[in-house]
C-alpha cells in the first residue's frame, strides 16, 4: 500500500489531478458555507453582469450569481458522477460474476444483452432511454448508468473466468466452500484493482455525459443549478455575454481533467503493465 | 467408424483445404460476419420497438395535436393499427420494413421516416468523415513525432494537449470555438450548413476527442514497436530513418490503431448529436434530439436502427481490415 502511494506521488500529473478533484469535492461540500447567496435567488436589476468583485463570475439572465450556482452545481455533478459509477459498478459486477462463474445459458443471455447495449454509441443509447423515461436529472442518471454497465460486466466476466481456474479457487471448491463464499471471499477481492481503474476513468465520462444530457434539455430542468444546464441557458446570450457559457463549461472541463489525470495515475500505479 | 471419428476426419480435411487456400477462409469469415449482422439488427429492432411501445404518449394524439376531435383520433388509430395487440403491430412493422423498406411516417411532419433519414444522414456522414479524416491525419503525425522524440519538448506538449483534448466536453469546446472564431474573429459562421466554411468549426470540434485518443494510442503503439529487434536491424543495415519509421515501424504500429478508429467512429456518431445541436446543423443527431422532445417515436426508431446498422458495418469493416494490414491474421 505504501509502495503504491509512493509510486503514485512520484507521478506529478496524477497529484495535480487529485488536487483538482479534492478542490471540487471541497467546494461541493462547503458550497453553502462559502457563498452567502441562494442559487435560485433572482435579481433582475443585476442581470447579465460581467465578472466583478461582488459577483466574481458575473450573473446570468435572471441576475443569479454564477459563482453560487457553480458551487451548488458541483454537488449535483459529484452526486451524479458517484451515483452512476456506484450503481453501474454494483450491477456490472453482479452480472459479470454470475456470467463468468456459472457460464452456460445465463452467461449467453447476459452477454447478448450487453452486446445489445454496446451495439449503439453510448450517447444514442442514453438518449433512447431518456426518450422513454422522460427528461429529468434522475432519468439522465439512470440512462448513463445503463450505458456504463456493460464495461464492468465484460471486464469482471473475463477476470472471473481467469480466477475460476486459479489454484486457490479450485482448492476452495474442493474443500466444499459454497459458491457465495468463493465469490465473495476469493473472486471479488481480486477484482478490486481493475474495478478502481475502470471507476475513476468512468466518473469522468459519466459526469460529462450527464452534463451533456442536461445541456440538451434531457437532464436537469430549470431552475436547477447544474453545469450542463447553465451552459445551455447561457447559450442564448452567447453573442453579448459569453461568460455565462464559458465559465460553467470551464469548471466542468477542469473537473473532468482532474478525474482523468487521477485515473491515469491510478492505472499506471495499480497496473503498470498497461503503461 | 464411429460418428465422432468421422467428424474428426471431416474436420481435418477441411482444415487442410483451409491451409491450401487461405483467402477463401477470410471470405468465408466475411460472409459469416455479414450474415450475423441481421440477427443482431433484428434483435435491436425488436427491443427498440417493444421499449417504445411502452413509452408514454398516444401516437395518434401526438400526430394530430391536443385539439383533435375524438373521431379523428379513432380514425388515425385505426389507420395505424394502434388498437391491434402488440404482436400484430410488431408483425406489421417488420413486414413493412422488410418488404417495402418503410419505417412509417413521422408524427410531426407526416413525411416518411425513410426520406427524413435520407435527408439528414448524408449531412451527418459528411461531418463525421471530415472529423475522422482530420483526427487520423493529425494523430498519426503527432503520435509518430512524439514517439520518435520521446521525452522532448514536443512530446511533453503532446502529452498536455492529449490530456486536455480528452477532458474537454465537446459541447463546451464547440461554444468556445463559436465565441473565438465566429463572434470575435468572424472567420467562420457560427451555425448552419452548406458551404465549406460551415464545415470547419463543427468538424474540428468533433475531431478533438478522437484525435487525442488516437494520438495517445499511436504514440504508445509506436514506442513499443520502435524497441523491437527488426527496427534495430533496419537501422543497422543503413536504411534511412524516414524509411525505418514509416515503412517498418508505422505499418506494425498501425494495427491497434485500426481497432481504435472503429471505436472512435462510433463515439464520433454519438458526439455528432451534441455538435449538430451546438452548430444548428440539420443532421441525423439533431433530428433525433428534436424527435425525443416531440415524442416522435417513429423517427426515434428509424434513427436508432440507422445508427445500429452503421455501427455493425463499421465493426465488420474494422475486423476485416486487419487482414489487409497484417497478413499473418487469417480467419
Amino acid at each position: 500500500m505504501i509502495m503504491i502511494l509512493r509510486r503514485f506521488k512520484r507521478d506529478k500529473a496524477a497529484v495535480i489531478g487529485v488536487l483538482i478533484v479534492f478542490l471540487v469535492l471541497l467546494l461541493a461540500v462547503l458550497g453553502p458555507v462559502l457563498s452567502s447567496g441562494d442559487p435560485a435567488e433572482q435579481n433582475l436589476r443585476e442581470k447579465r453582469l460581467g465578472p466583478s468583485l461582488k459577483h466574481p463570475f458575473g450573473t446570468d439572465a435572471y441576475g443569479r450569481d454564477i459563482l453560487t450556482r457553480i458551487l451548488y452545481g458541483a454537488r449535483l455533478t459529484v452526486v451524479a458522477g458517484l451515483t452512476v459509477v456506484t450503481a453501474s459498478m454494483i450491477i456490472g459486477i453482479f452480472l459479470g460474476v454470475i456470467s463468468g462463474y456459472w457460464g452456460g445459458l445465463v452467461d449467453n443471455l447476459i452477454m447478448r444483452i450487453m452486446d445489445f447495449t454496446l451495439s449503439m454509441p453510448y450517447f444514442f443509447l442514453a438518449i433512447l432511454i431518456v426518450a422513454i423515461l422522460g427528461p429529468a436529472l434522475s432519468n439522465a442518471i439512470i440512462a448513463v448508468t445503463i450505458t456504463r454497465i456493460p464495461q464492468y460486466a465484460r471486464v469482471v466476466r473475463s477476470e472471473t473466468l481467469k480466477l475460476k481456474r486459479a489454484g486457490y479457487v479450485e482448492a476452495a471448491m474442493a474443500m466444499g466452500a459454497s459458491n457465495t463464499r468463493i465469490i465473495l471471499e476469493h473472486i471479488i477481492p481480486n477484482l478490486v484493482g481493475s474495478i478502481i481503474v475502470l471507476s475513476t476513468v468512468g466518473i469522468a465520462s459519466a459526469v460529462t455525459m450527464v452534463a451533456a444530457l442536461s445541456f440538451l434539455g434531457m437532464g436537469a430542468q430549470p431552475p436547477t443549478a447544474e453545469w450542463g444546464l447553465m451552459l445551455s441557458e447561457g447559450r442564448n446570450y452567447i453573442t453579448s455575454d459569453p461568460h455565462m457559457t464559458i465559465i460553467p463549461g470551464a469548471v466542468l472541463a477542469l473537473f473532468v481533467l482532474g478525474l482523468n489525470l487521477m485515473g491515469d495515475g491510478l492505472r499506471d500505479t495499480l497496473d503498470p503493465r498497461l503503461k | 467408424m464411429t460418428w465422432l471419428k468421422f467428424c474428426e476426419a471431416e474436420r481435418k480435411v477441411w482444415s487442410m483445404a483451409g491451409r491450401k487456400n487461405q483467402s477463401s477462409g477470410t471470405l468465408k469469415y466475411a460472409i459469416k460476419r455479414i450474415l450475423m449482422i441481421f440477427p443482431l439488427l433484428f434483435m435491436i429492432m425488436s427491443v427498440v420497438f417493444i421499449m417504445l411501445h411502452f413509452a408514454p404518449g398516444d401516437p395518434a394524439i401526438l400526430m394530430l395535436g391536443p385539439e383533435a376531435t375524438q373521431e379523428k383520433i379513432l380514425h388515425i388509430r385505426q389507420e395505424l393499427g394502434l388498437d391491434n395487440p402488440l404482436h400484430i403491430q410488431y408483425w406489421d412493422f417488420v413486414k413493412k420494413l422488410v418488404l417495402e423498406g418503410d419505417l412509417g411516417n413521422s408524427y410531426q411532419s407526416g413525411r416518411p421516416v425513410v426520406s427524413e433519414i435520407a435527408r439528414t444522414l448524408p449531412i451527418s456522414a459528411q461531418l463525421a468523415v471530415t472529423a475522422l479524416t482530420i483526427s487520423i491525419v493529425v494523430s498519426l503525425l503527432i503520435g509518430v513525432i512524439s514517439a520518435v522524440r520521446q521525452y522532448s519538448m514536443i512530446d511533453l506538449f503532446t502529452k498536455i494537449f492529449l490530456m486536455i483534448g480528452v477532458s474537454m466536453p465537446v459541447f463546451w469546446l464547440g461554444l468556445v470555438f463559436i465565441v473565438i472564431f465566429s463572434l470575435k474573429l468572424g472567420w467562420f459562421p457560427s451555425s448552419g450548413w452548406g458551404t465549406f466554411r460551415h464545415l470547419v468549426l463543427p468538424a474540428v470540434t468533433l475531431a478533438a476527442y478522437p484525435t487525442a485518443a488516437l494520438t495517445r494510442l499511436t504514440r504508445s503503439s509506436m514506442l513499443e514497436v520502435i524497441r523491437q529487434d527488426y527496427i534495430r536491424t533496419a537501422r543497422s543495415k543503413g536504411l534511412s530513418e524516414g524509411a525505418t519509421i514509416f515503412k517498418h515501424a508505422l505499418k506494425n504500429a498501425f494495427i491497434p490503431v485500426i481497432t481504435m478508429i472503429g471505436v472512435e467512429l462510433t463515439i464520433l456518431i454519438g458526439g455528432s448529436i451534441l455538435t449538430e445541436t451546438v452548430f444548428a446543423i440539420p443532421g441525423l443527431g439533431r433530428m433525433t434530439v428534436t424527435a425525443v422532445f416531440a415524442r416522435d417515436y417513429a423517427v426515434i426508431r428509424g434513427s436508432i436502427l440507422t445508427v445500429a446498422t452503421l455501427v455493425a458495418i463499421i465493426n465488420l469493416m474494422v475486423d476485416l481490415s486487419y487482414t489487409l494490414f497484417d497478413p499473418r491474421i487469417r480467419y
